[in-house]
C-alpha cells in the first residue's frame, strides 16, 4: 500500500515527461557552463534564500485534488505524511540540482551527490519542522538557519553549506549531524502536520479604493496604483504556493525606499564599491524575481467573465498592462535614484527606469499566453507541475539578457550612459509595444484562459 | 426581432464534438433555460454567446452584433458558472470597480442598490476572496446584472444560495425587463425563472418549446423532471 500511494503522490507531482524535461534540462545546464569558474558564493546565497523561503513558508506539498480525494480515503495518516516528504524531498532536490549543478566544477562527484542529497533531506525536514511552528518561533528558526547558513561564508566549519566553500570533509560532517537531528525532530512532528490549509476569516480592507465616477481606463489605473498582486509559487513545488497578496502601493514605495537607503549606505560605507559586478548582478537579479512575481500573479486572480466581459480583450490587457508597469516604476523609483547616486551603478539605474516596465509588460503577457493559472481555491497549488512552465521561463531569457546587458554595458563597454539609452528604448519597443497594440494576441491569450477554465 | 441568435454554430475541443451545428433564436424579452445533462455543451453556448470563446463555425449574435464587440458587451450581462469576482476587492470595491469599468452614469445607486437587495451591506468592506460561497455568489450575480443589462445569460445562478437568499434573486431577476438565457440542469429553477425550454444534448438541440408544451409531453400524473429525463434518455 504504502509503495502504491508512494508512486502515486509522486507521479501527481512529477510527470514522467517533466522528469526527462528536467534531466534534459540539467544536462544542458551543465554542458554549457560546465567549464565555468562559478562563484560557491552565489550557491550559497541560493540555498541560503531556498532554506529560508521554505522555513518561512513551511508547509507541505498538498494539491487540491489530494484535499477532495486522496485524504478522505482510508490510508494511515503516516503513511500519507511520509509520502509528501518524499515528493518534497524531491522537489527540493531538483531544485537545489538547478542552482548548485556548476558547483561539480568545484568540489567531488561523490561529495557533491552527498552533500546535495543530505541539503534535500534537511531542506524536506526544515519544512516539516516549521509548519508547526507559528509566529516569532517560526522567524526565529528561519532566521538561525538563514546565518548558520551564510556562516558558511566567513569560514564557519559548522555550517551546513560549508562543504560549499572549501571546507569539504568538516562541512559534511556538520551537515550530516544536522540532517540527522533535524530528521528526527521532523519525524517525531510529522504526525501534528496540518496537512489541509483552512481559509482565515473575514478580512476587511483597512484602505478601501474608491473607484466612484471614475472612467474604465481610470478605474484600472487606480486599481493598478492603489495595490499590487505579488504571487507566485511561495514554495518550492508549490506546496503553500500561488498565494497572491494585495500590498498598498504606498507601503510598497515606503518599503523599497527603506531598502533603497540601507542598500546605499551599505554599499558606501562598506566600500563595496570595489564587487560593483557582484552589486550590478545582484541588484539585477533582484529586480528581475520582483518583476517575475509580479508578472506570474497579474492574471492569477483575474475574473475574466468580468475584465474580457466588460470590454475587449485587448483594451483591458492595455489598461491594466500600463497600470501596473507604472506602479512597478513607481516602486522601483528609489532604487534608481539610490543607483545614480552610484557612478559604478548608473547602468542598473538605467535599467530600472527604461526597460523594467516594459519587462513587466512582457513577462506579464507571455505568462498570460503560454501558461495562466487562475487561483480557484487559495492555498491550494490548481495543477501540477508542467513543461509549459519551462517555455515561459525560456520565454522570459531576453528580458534577463537586455537586463543584464543594458546594467553592465557602461561599465563594460565604456561607453556614455546616454549612449545606451536609445539601444534600451528600442528594446523597450520589442518587448512591450507589441503587446499593448495586438489584439488578435489577447484574442488567443482569452482563447487559451478559456481552455484552461479560466472563469 | 431576435435577441439572441445562434446559427449552425460547431465547436470542438481536441478530438471532442461539444457543439455540432447548433441553430436557435431567442426573440427579445423572452425568458429561456437551456437544459441537458452534464457534457452537453450548455457552459460551452454561454461562453460563446458571452464573447469569451469563438465558435469553429457558424454565426452568433447578440442584438445583432458580434458577441465580441463593445456594443453587445454593453447590452450583455453574463454570469459564468462558479463564477469569481476579484478576490482582492472588497465586495464594494467589486462593484464599484465594475461600474466604473462599464461607465455607468448611475453607478453610484446600483452600488448601494444591489448591496442592500442581497445583503451583501454587512459584507461591504470584506476582501471578495473571504466571502462563503454563497456570499460570494451574491457578489457574483450582483456583477453581472449592475448595469441592467438587456440580455442576460446565467449559468446555474442558484448554486450555494440558501431559500431565503434564493427567493430573493428570482424576485430580482423576475423584476427585470431582459432577455434571459438560463443554464441549468435543475428543472425547478427552469420552471421559476423561465416560460420556455431549449433541450441539448451532445451538442444538439433535441426539443424546444414552453414549458406548459413540454408538461403535456409526460404521461398522467409524471413529474416535469422525468419527462425530460426520457426526453434527454432517448436522444442519448
Amino acid at each position: 500500500m504504502l509503495g502504491k500511494l508512494i508512486k502515486f503522490v509522486l507521479l501527481t507531482r512529477f510527470t514522467k515527461r517533466l522528469l526527462l524535461i528536467n534531466l534534459v534540462s540539467l544536462l544542458l545546464v551543465y554542458s554549457l557552463g560546465g567549464g565555468a569558474k562559478v562563484l560557491p558564493q552565489l550557491f550559497i546565497w541560493y540555498a541560503s534564500i531556498v532554506f529560508l523561503v521554505i522555513t518561512l513558508t513551511g508547509g507541505f506539498v498538498v494539491l487540491k485534488s489530494d484535499v477532495d480525494f486522496l485524504f478522505v480515503l482510508p490510508i494511515r495518516r503516516s503513511y500519507m505524511v511520509f509520502s509528501l516528504f518524499l515528493s518534497m524531498f524531491v522537489a527540493y532536490g531538483l531544485l537545489l540540482l538547478y542552482l548548485g549543478i556548476l558547483e561539480l566544477n568545484l568540489i567531488p562527484l561523490t561529495f557533491f551527490v552527498l552533500n546535495l542529497s543530505l541539503l534535500s533531506v534537511l531542506a524536506a525536514s526544515t519544512a516539516a519542522i516549521a509548519s508547526s511552528l507559528s509566529g516569532w518561533k517560526r522567524w526565529a528558526f528561519s532566521s538561525s538557519l538563514a546565518l548558520l547558513n551564510l556562516s558558511s561564508l566567513m569560514g564557519f566549519p559548522l555550517s551546513p553549506l560549508g562543504a560549499f566553500h572549501g571546507l569539504l570533509v568538516p562541512g559534511t560532517v556538520s551537515l550530516s549531524f544536522l540532517t540527522l537531528v533535524f530528521l528526527f525532530l521532523a519525524y517525531r512532528t510529522l504526525s501534528n502536520v496540518h496537512l489541509l490549509h483552512g481559509k482565515s476569516g473575514n478580512l476587511v480592507v483597512k484602505r478601501p479604493v474608491n473607484f466612484n465616477g471614475k472612467d474604465a481606463f481610470l478605474a484600472v489605473m487606480l486599481r493598478a496604483l492603489s495595490f499590487i498582486d505579488i504571487g507566485g509559487r511561495m514554495n518550492v513545488a508549490g506546496s503553500v504556493g500561488f498565494r497572491v497578496l494585495r500590498v498598498n502601493v504606498i507601503q510598497a514605495l515606503g518599503f523599497s525606499t527603506a531598502i533603497s537607503i540601507v542598500y546605499f549606505l551599505l554599499v558606501k560605507t562598506l566600500h563595496l564599491t570595489s564587487f560593483h559586478s557582484l552589486i550590478i548582478i545582484y541588484s539585477i537579479a533582484a529586480e528581475y524575481s520582483l518583476l517575475v512575481l509580479m508578472s506570474q500573479a497579474m492574471f492569477m486572480h483575474e475574473p475574466i467573465w468580468l475584465s474580457f466581459g466588460v470590454m475587449e480583450p485587448w483594451r483591458f490587457a492595455r489598461y491594466y498592462l500600463l497600470g501596473k508597469a507604472t506602479s512597478v516604476e513607481l516602486i522601483l523609483l528609489p532604487f534608481a535614484v539610490v543607483n545614480l547616486l552610484n557612478p559604478e551603478t548608473w547602468g542598473v539605474s538605467l535599467v530600472t527606469l527604461i526597460v523594467s516596465p516594459f519587462a513587466l509588460i512582457y513577462l506579464a503577457s507571455i505568462t498570460a499566453r503560454i501558461n495562466p493559472v487562475q487561483i480557484r481555491d487559495e492555498l491550494s497549488v490548481p495543477a501540477p507541475f508542467s513543461s509549459r512552465q519551462y517555455f515561459t521561463a525560456i520565454a522570459s531569457f531576453p528580458v534577463m539578457l537586455v537586463m543584464i546587458m543594458g546594467a553592465y554595458s557602461p561599465t563594460l563597454l565604456g561607453v556614455n550612459q546616454v549612449q545606451v539609452i536609445p539601444y534600451l528604448l528600442v528594446a523597450d519597443l520589442f518587448m512591450g509595444v507589441p503587446f499593448l497594440i495586438s489584439k488578435s494576441f489577447w484574442r488567443g491569450v482569452q482563447a487559451v484562459m478559456i481552455e484552461r477554465g479560466f472563469t | 426581432m431576435e435577441c439572441i441568435r445562434v446559427a449552425h454554430v460547431s465547436k470542438r475541443y481536441g478530438e471532442v464534438v461539444v457543439l455540432d451545428n447548433l441553430s436557435f433564436d431567442i426573440p427579445c424579452q423572452e425568458r429561456y433555460s437551456l437544459l441537458g445533462p452534464n457534457g452537453a455543451g450548455k457552459s460551452t453556448t454561454m461562453k460563446i454567446l458571452a464573447g469569451l470563446a469563438k465558435p469553429d463555425s457558424g454565426e452568433v449574435k447578440i442584438m445583432g452584433w458580434d458577441p465580441e464587440s463593445l456594443e453587445a458587451k454593453r447590452v450583455l450581462g453574463y454570469l459564468p458558472e462558479d463564477a469569481l469576482p476579484y478576490r482582492n476587492l472588497s465586495v464594494r470595491e467589486n462593484l464599484e470597480y465594475i461600474a466604473s469599468l462599464r461607465e455607468l452614469s448611475d453607478g453610484e445607486y446600483m452600488v448601494e442598490t444591489l448591496l442592500d437587495r442581497l445583503g451583501l451591506r454587512q459584507y461591504e468592506r470584506v476582501q471578495a476572496g473571504k466571502l462563503s460561497r454563497g456570499n460570494l455568489q451574491k457578489l457574483a450575480i450582483a456583477l453581472a446584472i449592475i448595469h441592467s443589462p438587456k440580455v442576460l445569460l446565467l449559468d446555474e445562478p442558484l448554486n450555494y444560495l440558501d431559500i431565503p437568499t434564493q427567493e430573493e434573486v428570482i424576485s430580482l431577476l423576475k423584476e427585470m425587463n431582459s432577455t434571459f438565457l438560463i443554464s441549468t440542469h435543475i428543472m425547478s429553477i427552469a420552471l421559476r425563472l423561465t416560460d420556455n425550454v431549449i433541450l441539448m444534448s451532445h451538442g444538439r438541440i433535441i426539443w424546444r418549446g414552453s414549458i406548459s408544451e413540454l408538461k403535456l409531453l409526460g404521461k398522467e400524473n409524471e413529474p416535469i423532471e422525468s419527462v425530460v429525463a426520457r426526453m434527454m434518455r432517448g436522444a442519448g
